[in-house]
């Protein structure tokens, strides 16, 4: 068990420096075993229920323990499934370049290790690891444009990796451990005997907030998510985007929520409010395909997090649920938004037309994705939103705050209809030119295509859903969204005016970015220590 | 001890000022490195006992000294030197294409379009 745990981790690091140092293409195609071979494991690992050992033989809270169960075997699968496409989409013009193989194959190996350890210096570790190596990827054009994507990610993410790593310090002076079944069982005995927690283990609690929030792209330090995933080649936003900026949902399941702090939720609540809101609302004014998207990501991450705060009513099942399904869509919107930007040369949504007639596989793929992100009955965008729906109806929050937070998910749900009408104005209009895609890319994007259609069903089945519970009233509210969102679209949106153009170009200050940091840090440190 | 600690409190606020204020590129990772340094200095102070034996089984008597932030330690200056690094030599990129290393000029010039 142990080896084939190390396996998961090293082979793919392994692997990858092999490619880099046998230096042939004929050797890289075996890349796709090795996917196969770790897919392979995955599968076997899940199959085996919840299972935990401490590396090298140590007693338990001695060594490194690592384990496998609660969600961080939707982690498991997601990398599985993330690497299977990135690699298919990059095979085409990155076929010849050794060194991508390494980091990714390095970045693959972190991402598992960082899903599978309970110990919480080595998270810390894997986290900058991922960090560093996703910086890398960024800027891996080497242009100016994605230099400065690069850099500004490794700062803002290293900075509240530093963060992290002080609430590390506070936690471990006060438990004594590093063990995270430990630091939860230390939890759950000081909880039950009704002790409140100590100033040093509130002054973790925010230093862990600080970090989840930029490592969530909350408001306000959420400014390096759109600059990073816009600006990355494409196979790197995909992957990050779907997978990576999900690693501070992880951080919240298995570090945060565990404080059980309801002040640190309501918190939690508000910060997923705002990022919800200023995503959708800066992405409805983006002409850049990938841009826009990337808001999208904030958005919808924000959504993730409002799910997670009503970890005491449901366990953070609305959230992960969620967390689950973007990857899938957001996966393949990105792929097919970089598949759509080579065809036509251009990133400019306006300048995309007739997708449907020209490239009719690419055009349902779009399709798809769109329905999907915005929360169309039966498709599985829609299964997180309804458990987060509920799940914020029947939490512990007064009713003011549910019908506050109710008319919000209304607004951000409406935001995102009218964002992605412009996609669906793309996907008609004459035919312009004859296009294909290339087989890599093709089998990408069908692939990711294909999971989104048949996860809805499996989805049902496994958390017990019933799909025509309350169907002709999300039908009516679905099609009220898309036609007020296609009559803004319609009225007052396609014809560009320069207010909107204004908004979507606006950058904010690099200094006021900075500066929402330092408010961030000291507002959470006055309501979770002082406060 | 208490000296230590405060004075680590303290530069790790300093480096947190200077990232927030810095306008040059460089100067941001300095003061990144500089809290990254801090950091250390704080747990390595929280860890360090007066009078007990080094963390070698055999070498000394009564209690030890606990390895663990020393083993931490070592590993975030590793991390930091790399972040370090990687930081400095995209700044050398940076002043390359912007001939710039004020984020004001960096983030305001036009970027040009992509198509992927």
């Amino acid at each position: 068990m142990e080896a084939l745990m190390l396996t998961l981790i090293f082979l793919p690091f392994l692997w990858g420096l092999l490619i880099f140092l046998v230096d042939r293409v004929g050797f890289t195609r075996t890349v796709f075993v090795e996917q196969v071979l770790l897919s392979g494991l995955v599968f076997w690992l899940l199959r085996q229920g919840e299972v935990s050992l401490v590396l090298g033989g140590w007693p338990e809270g001695i060594g490194i323990e690592l384990a496998s169960g609660g969600f961080g075997r939707l982690f498991l699968i997601m990398t599985a499934v993330a690497f299977m496409y990135v690699y298919s989409y990059l095979w085409h013009q990155h076929q010849g370049d050794h060194k991508l193989f390494l980091f990714l194959g390095m970045l693959q190996g972190a991402l598992y290790a960082l899903y599978l350890t309970r110990d919480l210096f080595t998270m810390y570790l894997m986290i900058e690891v991922i960090t560093i190596l996703a910086s890398i990827l960024i800027l891996y054009e080497r242009d100016a444009v994605s230099v400065r994507a690069g850099l500004y990610y490794l700062i803002f993410n290293s900075v509240g990796m530093l963060i992290f790593l002080i609430g590390v310090i506070a936690l471990y002076t006060e438990v004594g451990t590093l063990n995270l079944t430990r630091i939860h069982a230390w939890f759950g005995a000081e909880a039950a005997a009704g002790v409140a927690l100590s100033v040093r283990a509130r002054f973790a609690l925010a230093c862990f907030m600080t970090t989840f929030a930029v490592k969530t792209a909350s408001f306000p330090v959420g400014g390096w998510l759109p600059v990073a995933h816009g600006y990355a080649p494409t196979f790197i936003s995909a992957l990050l985007s779907g997978l990576v900026v999900k690693s501070g949902l992880f951080l919240y399941v298995n570090v945060i929520a565990p404080f059980g702090s309801s002040m640190g939720f309501g918190i939690t609540l508000v910060l997923g409010l705002c990022a919800a809101l200023y995503g959708v609302g800066r992405a409805i004014f983006q002409t850049d395909i990938k841009r826009m998207l990337a808001f999208h990501t904030v958005s919808q991450v924000g959504l993730m997090v409002i799910g997670l705060s009503m970890y005491l009513a449901d366990g953070g099942l609305g959230g992960m649920v969620h967390a689950f399904n973007h990857f899938m869509f957001k996966s393949l919107l990105f792929l097919a938004a970089g598949a759509l930007a080579r065809m036509y040369g251009t990133r400019n949504l306006t300048r995309i037309h007739g997708v449907m007639r020209s490239n009719p596989f690419l055009g349902v793929a779009v399709l798809v994705g769109v329905l999907a992100i915005s929360g169309a009955p039966w498709m599985i965008g829609s299964v997180g939103k309804t458990l987060i729906k509920y799940s914020v109806a029947d939490g512990l929050l007064t009713p003011a705050v549910v019908r506050w937070v109710t008319y919000a998910l209304a607004l951000i749900n409406l935001g995102t209809a009218m964002s992605f009408s412009k996609w669906i104005a793309m996907l008609f209009g004459p035919r312009e030119k004859s296009m294909k895609l290339f087989g890599g890319k093709a089998f990408a994007i069908g692939m990711m295509t294909v999971l989104v259609v048949v996860l809805y069903p499996l989805e049902v089945v496994v958390l017990g859903l019933d799909p025509l519970y309350k169907l002709s009233s999300e039908v009516l509210t679905y099609l009220g969204y898309v036609g007020a969102a296609l009559g803004v679209y319609w009225f007052v949106l396609r014809d560009k005016p320069p207010w909107a153009v204004q908004l979507g170009r606006f950058v904010p200050d690099v200094e006021m970015a900075f500066f929402g940091m330092l408010v961030l840090i000291g507002g959470l440190h006055w309501l979770l220590v002082l406060g | 001890m208490m000296f230590v600690t405060v004075t680590a409190c303290l530069v790790i606020l300093i480096g947190l000022y200077g990232i927030v204020t810095s306008r040059q590129v460089v100067k941001t990772i300095l003061c990144m490195n500089l809290v990254q340094t801090a950091v250390i200095l704080l747990l390595l102070s929280l860890a360090s006992r007066t009078g007990s034996a080094i963390p070698i089984i055999g070498m000394g008597t009564g209690g030890m000294v606990d390895p663990l932030p020393q083993a931490m330690m070592i590993t975030a200056i590793v991390i930091g030197a790399s972040v370090t690094a990687l930081g400095l030599f995209m700044s050398g990129k940076l002043f390359h294409y912007y001939g710039s290393l004020d984020w004001r000029v960096i983030f305001h010039k036009d970027t040009f379009e992509r198509t992927d």
